[in-house]
């Protein structure tokens, strides 16, 4: 059995989130790297938010658009909008040193907290079109459009850099207090 | 350690690609429980906001 239109339709806008949160993990990445800045444990705890939000788009491309599948986003946006909205009050009181140079005029938790609220708004319009949820069907790695393979292989490998470079930065125990510093380079 | 959660949720993707369904949903509350331990670990500072 084959997918209906729309549901191919939905598996691949799927896929473009994936590719879309996969750019914004990259884009963290680069900039803690050109800032000279390692994250946070409060930013840390965004990025796995954002991985998160990937497990749900993930299952959307692989299995097929499921209502619980949306449920699984918006779960993974309420526990990251959480820690960015702890980390702006953090920061909130005017005068007070913020974490990090802003960038477009922003501080990143702020960037993550606005992100977080865009994807739950595109969760919330996605998951409404009823026409997308048919019976179930796993498409296996090998078997998927070339859109859906670069957005899983890219993933994949996104969450993969991320465990590497967390355990780089902060090793076995707690990040250290001085971010300009890697665990595994002391 | 951070990293862990990081590795947790790999794992459930990984069970997403394998097509453990069942899996994955164990595999994500275990790791979305282990992220809000760790989340209220790191929310101990007190806010500076006085009322």
């Amino acid at each position: 059995m084959n997918d209906t239109t729309d549901t191919a339709l939905f598996r691949s806008l799927n896929a473009l989130g994936l590719l879309a949160v996969s750019f914004i993990l990259l884009f963290a990445i680069y900039q803690q790297f050109a800032l000279h800045k390692a994250p946070c444990p409060l930013c840390l705890l965004q990025r796995v938010g954002m991985v998160a939000v990937m497990c749900g788009l993930l299952l959307n491309v692989v299995k097929g658009p499921a209502p619980r599948y949306y449920s699984v986003m918006i779960i993974a946006c309420m526990f990251g909008g959480s820690v960015s909205l702890r980390q702006i009050s953090l920061h909130i009181i005017p005068g007070d040193p913020q974490f990090g140079p802003p960038f477009m005029g922003l501080h990143f938790y702020t960037w993550a907290f606005l992100c977080y609220g865009a994807i739950l708004l595109g969760t919330a319009i996605l998951a409404g079109f009823g026409r997308q949820y048919q019976p179930q069907r796993f498409i296996g790695f090998k078997s998927q459009m070339p859109l859906a393979k670069i957005a899983i292989a890219v993933t994949l490998f996104v969450v993969a850099f991320n465990v590497v470079l967390t355990f780089v930065e902060c090793g076995p125990g707690r990040c250290p207090a001085d971010l300009s510093t890697y665990w595994l380079f002391k | 350690m951070i990293s862990l959660l990081f590795v947790l949720f790999l794992a459930a993707m990984i069970c997403i690609v394998l097509d453990r369904e069942k899996l994955f949903f164990v595999t994500f509350s275990i790791a979305l429980a282990v992220s809000l331990f760790w989340f209220h670990h790191h929310a101990t500072t007190p806010l500076a906001i006085q009322i």
